[in-house]
């Protein structure tokens, strides 16, 4: 089975998709934790908030693509009035506290979600233009989940040429090389940092609604994953582009051919390659001081 | 005429640790003031209370007759202060080129004329060859002119420079020196904090003499190279 090359290109895909899911997941989780040195554990939560929030337009819309669009705006807005009401205040707490305060709205969040939508999952579909299947080496594999990897490297592609190749790009490596000197020439980098703040929020919730036709919606959604992505942040390296591009790559990798080699040891697995990048490279694969972006 | 800074009872603090004590003084419009003292005096300290980069400091500071001790440091630099740290603060991961533009801004008053790349550029020949180049990249010479170069790009009234000659070769120093005597025929205004002594002197206009934390001496270039009992008390020399 394991030599099957149709079976072996159909894990790489699955691998791919939740490698895709997972950095759309990071980026905002590791900016938070490299750049504003915050632990956000409710980072997941935003996640499963878009996917909430889209459930909710597709079924009042009727369009996946309305959706699509809105939910990010919509997670973005929570994620700024998250940032002004307790990133901001809890920036010099200590890291217990933040850890305390953060995971306290996790339970927050999966109470309003019951209070709101109910404690049972909810399916959503497809849009229709990707509903269909392709053939992959005589298998059939479902159009939508090329779609969420070709969206992962969409992404990577327009951060990585925002961060290399526009003035907010250059403000905030400037700010992450040195923060007292980018002030101190005229460069607004706190306004910076909360934009990129809102941004990774926006994909948290992009990642949520991308998800919603591939895995379930419901309570708890945002948990299992973001153990996950918080892996993938120590993998790459908190702070860094290439780094959550590269841990999610690798997770969403290990994660699922574990899952279908070895599922009683998949998660084993995983941690030991935690452990294995902590011990060996503490600062994670690519560290923010040495590769920025 | 209104001073270009007035600086009144200015206090700052590291921690409990109480680094500038009291001082106050006035940079003259379109001169070089020396501000001279031990290490561990506080110059730094002082440069640093006036942008605003200290968590803990009190005191008045005017930009002529505006104000500025109540800003963020990025609205005090755009207030017109162009701030050349002690350790350059060249970003490692922006190119030459990229540390000038981001940092780039066109003049508040439109009589002078502003700064641009190609001026900055025909200043330091060697910027331009090495424009593509990292930050990280660049010798302590190159990492001095461009700071000072990224700072003129802010097209402020004022410059604040901590110490630009310091752990650079002899023949780098002198081309330094050209350069601040340049901008000083420009008659742009300059607080300069150089231990240099004989580099400062040629520059200054005026000098300010810190030790321990309090301004000890302050007159003209020429009443301070008679002044031999605040030489020898506060500097050593
Ligand atoms: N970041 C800091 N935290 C705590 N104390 C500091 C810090 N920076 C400087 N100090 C202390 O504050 C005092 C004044 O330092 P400052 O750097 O202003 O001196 P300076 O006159 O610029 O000296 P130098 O000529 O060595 O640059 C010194 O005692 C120094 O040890
Ligand atoms: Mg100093």
């Amino acid at each position: 089975m394991l030599l099957d090359p149709t079976f072996l290109a159909i894990q790489l895909l699955n691998g791919l998709q939740l490698a895709s899911l997972l950095f759309l997941l990071s980026v905002g989780l590791s900016v938070v934790f490299g750049l504003m040195n915050f632990i956000n554990l409710a980072h997941g939560t935003l996640y499963m908030l878009g996917a909430y929030i889209g459930l909710s337009l597709v079924r009042a819309t009727d369009s996946f693509w309305l959706a699509f669009a809105l939910a990010p705006l919509a997670v973005a807005a929570v994620g700024a009035v998250f940032h002004v009401v307790l990133l901001r205040r809890m920036q010099a707490a200590s890291p217990m506290r933040q850890v305390l305060a953060t995971f306290g709205l996790i339970f927050v969040g999966l109470d309003s979600v019951r209070y709101i939508w109910g404690d049972y999952s909810h399916a959503l579909a497809a849009p229709e233009l990707l509903a269909g299947s392709v053939q992959v080496l005589g298998q059939t594999y479902p159009t939508y989940r090329l779609f969420v990897i070709g969206l992962g490297i969409i992404v990577l592609l327009v951060l990585y040429f925002g961060l290399e190749r526009t003035r907010l790009g250059a403000i905030v490596r400037a700010g992450v090389d040195d923060r007292e000197t980018a002030t101190a020439i005229g460069l607004n980098v706190e306004r910076a940092f909360f934009l990129v703040f809102c941004f990774g929020c926006a994909l948290a919730g992009l990642a949520g609604v991308v998800a919603g036709p591939v895995l379930s919606i419901f309570p708890g959604m945002d948990i299992s994953i973001l153990i996950l992505a918080l892996i993938v942040v120590v993998v790459g390296g908190p702070g860094s582009l290439k780094g959550a591009a590269l841990g999610a790559l690798l997770v969403g990798m290990v994660e699922t051919f574990g899952q279908v080699i070895a599922p009683e040891y998949a998660s084993v697995v995983l941690y030991a390659l935690m452990a294995l990048v902590l011990v060996l490279r503490p600062g994670g694969l690519i560290p923010v001081s040495k590769a920025h972006g | 005429m209104t001073a270009a800074l007035t600086v009144e009872d200015l206090n700052g603090w590291y921690d409990d640790a109480h680094v500038v004590q009291g001082v106050s003084f006035e940079l003259a419009e379109g001169k070089v003031t020396a501000l001279l003292g031990r290490n561990g005096a506080g110059k730094s300290t002082i440069l640093k209370a006036v942008m605003g980069l200290l968590r803990r400091r009190s005191g008045k500071v005017a930009l002529g007759s505006r104000r500025i001790d109540r800003l963020p440091p990025h609205r005090v630099a755009l207030s017109g202060l162009g701030y050349i740290p002690e350790t350059r603060g060249i970003f490692p991961s922006l190119t030459v080129a990229e540390n000038l533009t981001v940092a780039a801004r066109p003049a508040a008053d439109g009589a002078r004329e502003s700064w641009t790349l190609a001026r900055v550029f025909d200043l330091f020949p060697r910027l331009a060859e090495r424009r593509q180049v990292g930050g990280g990249q660049l010798s302590g010479g190159e990492q001095q002119m461009l700071a000072i170069a990224r700072a003129l790009l802010g097209n402020g009234r004022l410059l604040l420079i901590d110490e630009p000659t310091e752990g650079l070769a002899p023949a780098v120093v002198a081309d330094i020196e050209t350069v601040l005597q340049d901008l000083k025929r420009s008659g742009i205004t300059v607080l300069l904090v150089e231990q240099n002594y004989p580099v400062a002197l040629r520059l200054a206009d005026n000098v300010l003499v810190l030790g321990k934390g309090r301004l000890r001496w302050a007159g003209d270039e020429p009443a301070f190279r008679s002044a031999e009992d605040v030489r020898q008390t506060w500097l050593g020399v």
